[in-house]
């Protein structure tokens, strides 16, 4: 064949080459989805995060329910299982009653939540469904005072009395000569109710004036811990509250507050546990008790309940209960 | 084949090859963009949605809100899909799209990368706050909520109205009013010079422990809403109570990052995720007032800059709203460069330069109009901008994002003297939900100034009206003639065709039916029953259907008037219902 038609050829193929080069070269940015991949670099080399395994495959996680106040435990705990970022895990719950009637009707596998009321445990009996109710998670109440108060414990038995009003002054528990400012919380707080069922034990609480009722824990810390008039308050909460606002303050008044010991036990991870601080509760994983062995539910309250389970839990604030 | 031949051939190959890569390239370019406004006419492809972009309100450009705040020019856009309906709840008697998404175009940064890059922003912003799932119609709209110091806030609301089925545990048997409405509230907060998204931390200043306020917040707004929750059952109080862990749950959600904000001169608003199912609302609103935290504040001066980032070329050292030394007793005496600040009473106090620029606002406005009306002559548009309103004596906020402005189009042979009342109708049925428990005042108390050119009103609002608890039906009737509320005033005079003709069917089919509803008449028929319960007039007597022969003579002609009217109508219309 003719030579030029040789490089006429060449020429073509040559040309046509360097145009679908250009083409795909500039339009692949161009693609709204970049394809680039995302690199994560560990902060510290050194010390990277040991893997779990997810111990379900996705989308098979079961379906779990439960208290308001159990959402952070139920995030903890799927993120830990599910091998996930907690961020990237998104619980929803339709609080205690609501829970409690998705597992009797079997919508859920597993709730997370407080004791069963009679009506709860009615509506279970009235469906011919018996609940297997253990608890997962410990809980305490506490109280608090200011640093500079000499009084670090006190006896339940004092506590209530403060409460209903005979005790009137830090002297008659070994103090000061100082009336004792005793805050209580709004009705529908938790910490209310708290105090009611968990501490006076049927003892009539006494009627606090209407500048002693305070709204808000970080109100109330501020009361407690205030440098000039804080000697003489004591206030109360739940101990997951207490230590969750304890992360939120500015340390200077962190540190003005003293948690009391109760009976000689002051109240920590340790004393909760092991029950010796007096005045605690719990919340429970409740499932149905004809879950057959191996089941969805059985294998996530046993996770729940294993070590695991519950470092997970810890690590969120909880008070595990091994 | 000749050299010369071979060299020609080669350059034509090679001249046509270039051509088609680049057309190539440039196709793909079109739409392969990423939401780009790649088109000169307005409107975009937006391929990746499969959403089309249709033209701005009212069809024309110039109309619609658009207006420069702070060297900065803000454009609405709209976005809808589908075919607009009526919509007959009992209040609302809108046209809605099944999807309607309003957002903003900026325009006026010198550095027009990062102009797009916001423009982008905001566009993304408006689509992904889209609900999901089946619904009536689905809104999104935008409100630019602070724009000052070089930082632009917006809001976002969504609306979704659903029709309950059976199951959902709202449903209530042999009810009408089987429909949901969900609503959802983000915010986007934007660096006008470098396009990036402002935390929450920027607005304070630095080491602020901004959380253990914030937890006060969110337990006094729930607090509130504990009290005024009405579907909160008492029964099924948890035994800890609900206040607190839903404290604790929603600063937990606040902690993992599940929340957005905006702000306004005057105030921060966040919306954390709410993790719990039972309660209405998909976020936990808290807010709070700038000036309660007025010396840790950062976000009137973090923002500035030495240059300009506007095209406008002005300094952007003004700062609007505080200043860096703001304390509350020595306000006066710092008043050099404020826009806008507070009085003693913590109430808004405006500079004259303020001033001037709200009232080159409110003449861009009527500019418009009077354009838009002479493009228009057979329509005439009642606007009414007023700002947001406070109780009598109260200062008005002027701030441009807080106007409101209402419109209303109207055929031009209206009657002129219904003009008023219908503007007076606008007035109560907005302010009816502000003021619930009664208003009782005259058209002249909210209407500071009524402007005509040609065939357009331009109204300007007054400040401060004022507040009654009298009974909102008895104030109605001191006000108002109620016959001025009708359609055609059929039963007053002897109605001829040059009356009727410039009614379209939907008109007509009102008209015929007042005449009855006049007297009572209960409609079966769902959508004018909507319509006439949400008459103010209205006196409904249950059961009663009212027969021809209860009318007079005037009225019995004119009914028979408008049916043939509507009859002759019919036939090249579809979906009439008449009763």
């Amino acid at each position: 064949m003719n030579k030029n038609l040789w490089i006429l050829i060449g020429g073509i193929i040559l040309i046509v080459l360097v145009c679908v080069g250009a083409y795909f070269g500039i339009t692949r940015n161009m693609t709204p989805n970049n394809q680039i991949e995302d690199i994560t670099i560990s902060p510290n080399n050194q010390e990277v995060d040991i893997k779990k395994q997810a111990l379900f495959n996705e989308g098979e996680y079961p379906i779990v329910d439960g208290s308001t106040a159990t959402i952070p435990l139920a995030e903890a705990f799927e993120a830990d299982f599910m091998n996930k970022d907690i961020k990237d895990v998104n619980v929803k719950h339709s609080t205690t009653h609501y829970a409690y009637e998705n597992l009797i009707s079997g919508d859920v596998d597993l709730i997370l939540v407080t004791y069963p009321s009679d009506e709860e445990l009615a509506m279970a009996e009235k469906a011919g469904v018996e609940l297997e109710i253990t608890p997962v998670v410990n809980e305490a109440f506490v109280f608090y005072n200011n640093i500079l108060n000499p009084v670090k414990s006190l006896t339940l038995e004092q506590i209530q009395n403060i409460y209903t009003g005979e005790i009137t002054n830090w002297k008659e528990v070994g103090g000061e000569d100082l009336p004792i400012k005793a805050y209580q919380r709004e009705p529908n707080s938790g910490s209310q109710t708290g105090i009611e069922k968990l501490v006076m034990n049927g003892k009539k609480l006494m009627e606090a004036p209407k500048e002693d009722i305070i709204g808000t824990m970080f109100d109330i810390i501020g009361l407690v811990s205030d440098y000039d008039n804080g000697k003489a308050s004591i206030g109360y909460s739940y101990y997951y509250y207490a230590t969750t606002m304890y992360d939120t303050m500015d340390k200077e008044v962190a540190d003005r507050i003293h948690l009391l010991a109760v009976n000689g036990v002051e109240p920590n991870n340790e004393t909760i546990k092991n029950g010796s601080y007096p005045i605690r509760t719990n919340y429970y994983i409740v499932i149905n008790a004809a879950e057959p062995e191996g089941s969805k539910a059985r294998v996530l309250k046993d996770l729940m309940l294993s070590e695991r389970g519950q470092r997970a839990a810890e690590a969120v604030g909880y008070v595990g209960i091994k | 084949m000749t050299t010369k031949k071979l060299i020609y051939t080669l350059c034509i190959v090679a001249l046509f090859a270039i051509g088609l890569t680049a057309g190539l390239i440039f196709y793909n370019y079109q739409f392969n963009a990423e939401y780009g406004y790649n088109n000169t006419n307005g409107k975009s492809n937006d391929k990746n949605t499969g959403l089309k972009e249709i033209d701005y309100t009212f069809g024309v450009k110039s109309l619609d809100s658009k207006y420069t705040v702070n060297n900065i020019e803000i454009e609405e856009i709209r976005y809808t899909e589908g075919t607009p309906f009526k919509e007959y709840d009992w209040q609302d008697k809108a046209e809605r799209y099944p999807l309607l998404i309003t957002y903003y175009k900026i325009s006026g940064l010198k550095d027009k990368e990062v102009e797009n890059k916001i423009n982008e922003k905001i566009k993304n912003f408006a689509f992904n706050m889209l609900p999901s799932g089946e619904a009536s119609f689905k809104e999104v709209s935008l409100t630019v909520t602070a724009n000052l110091s070089n930082v632009i806030s917006i809001n976002g609301g969504s609306t979704m109205k659903q029709k309950l089925i059976k199951g959902d545990p709202r449903y209530v048997e042999d009810s009408e009013y089987n429909f949901a409405y969900e609503y959802g509230n983000m915010g986007l907060n934007i660096d006008l010079k470098t396009g990036e998204d402002i935390k929450l931390e920027d607005v304070f200043v630095e080491n602020y422990n901004f959380k253990q306020q914030l937890s006060n917040h969110i337990y006094n707004e729930l607090a509130w809403d504990y009290e005024y929750d009405w579907d909160y059952d008492a029964e099924h109080t948890i035994d800890r109570g609900d206040l607190e862990d839903r404290q604790f749950a929603t600063l937990y959600e606040f902690e993992k990052g599940n929340y957005t904000f905006h702000f306004s001169p005057t105030s921060l608003n966040i919306y954390i995720k709410n993790a719990n199912d039972r309660y209405r609302s998909e976020y936990q609103y808290c807010g709070l007032l700038f000036y309660e935290y007025y010396d840790k504040i950062a976000i009137f001066n973090r923002f500035l800059t030495t240059e300009s980032l506007f095209e406008a070329g002005e300094s952007s050292e003004k700062r609007y709203c505080f200043i860096e030394d703001y304390v509350l007793e020595n306000i006066h005496e710092n008043k050099e460069n404020l826009f806008m600040y507070f009085d003693e009473s913590g109430n808004n106090v405006y500079s004259d330069e303020y001033k001037t620029l709200y009232q080159e606002w409110i003449n861009g406005r009527e500019n418009a109009n009077k354009n838009y009306a002479s493009a228009n002559p057979n329509k005439q548009i009642i606007e009414i901008i007023h700002p947001e309103y406070g109780y009598e004596g109260e200062p008005v906020n002027l701030d441009i994002s807080y106007i409101n402005v209402d419109r209303i189009e109207l055929p031009k042979d209206v009657y002129q003297n219904e003009v008023k009342e219908l503007l007076m109708k606008l007035m109560i049925n907005l302010y009816r939900d502000y003021f619930g428990e009664g208003l009782q005042t005259t058209i002249d108390k909210f209407i500071e100034e009524v402007k005509q050119y040609d065939n357009t009103y331009v109204v300007q609002g007054k400040n401060g009206i004022y507040h009654s608890y009298g009974n909102e039906y008895n104030d109605y009737k001191e006000i108002i003639d109620h016959d001025t509320f009708f359609v055609l005033p059929s039963d007053e005079k002897l109605l001829t065709e040059e009356d009727i003709q410039s009614l379209d069917i939907d008109k007509l089919r009102i008209a015929y039916n007042e005449i009855f509803a006049r007297y009572g008449h209960d409609f079966a028929n769902a959508n004018l029953r909507s319509y006439f319960l949400g008459q103010v007039w209205y006196a409904m007597i249950p059961g009663k259907a009212v027969s021809i022969d209860e009318l007079s003579d005037i009225e019995r002609a004119n009914a028979d008037l408008i049916n043939k009217r509507i009859e002759s109508l019919k036939n090249s219309a579809t979906n009439i219902v008449t009763e």
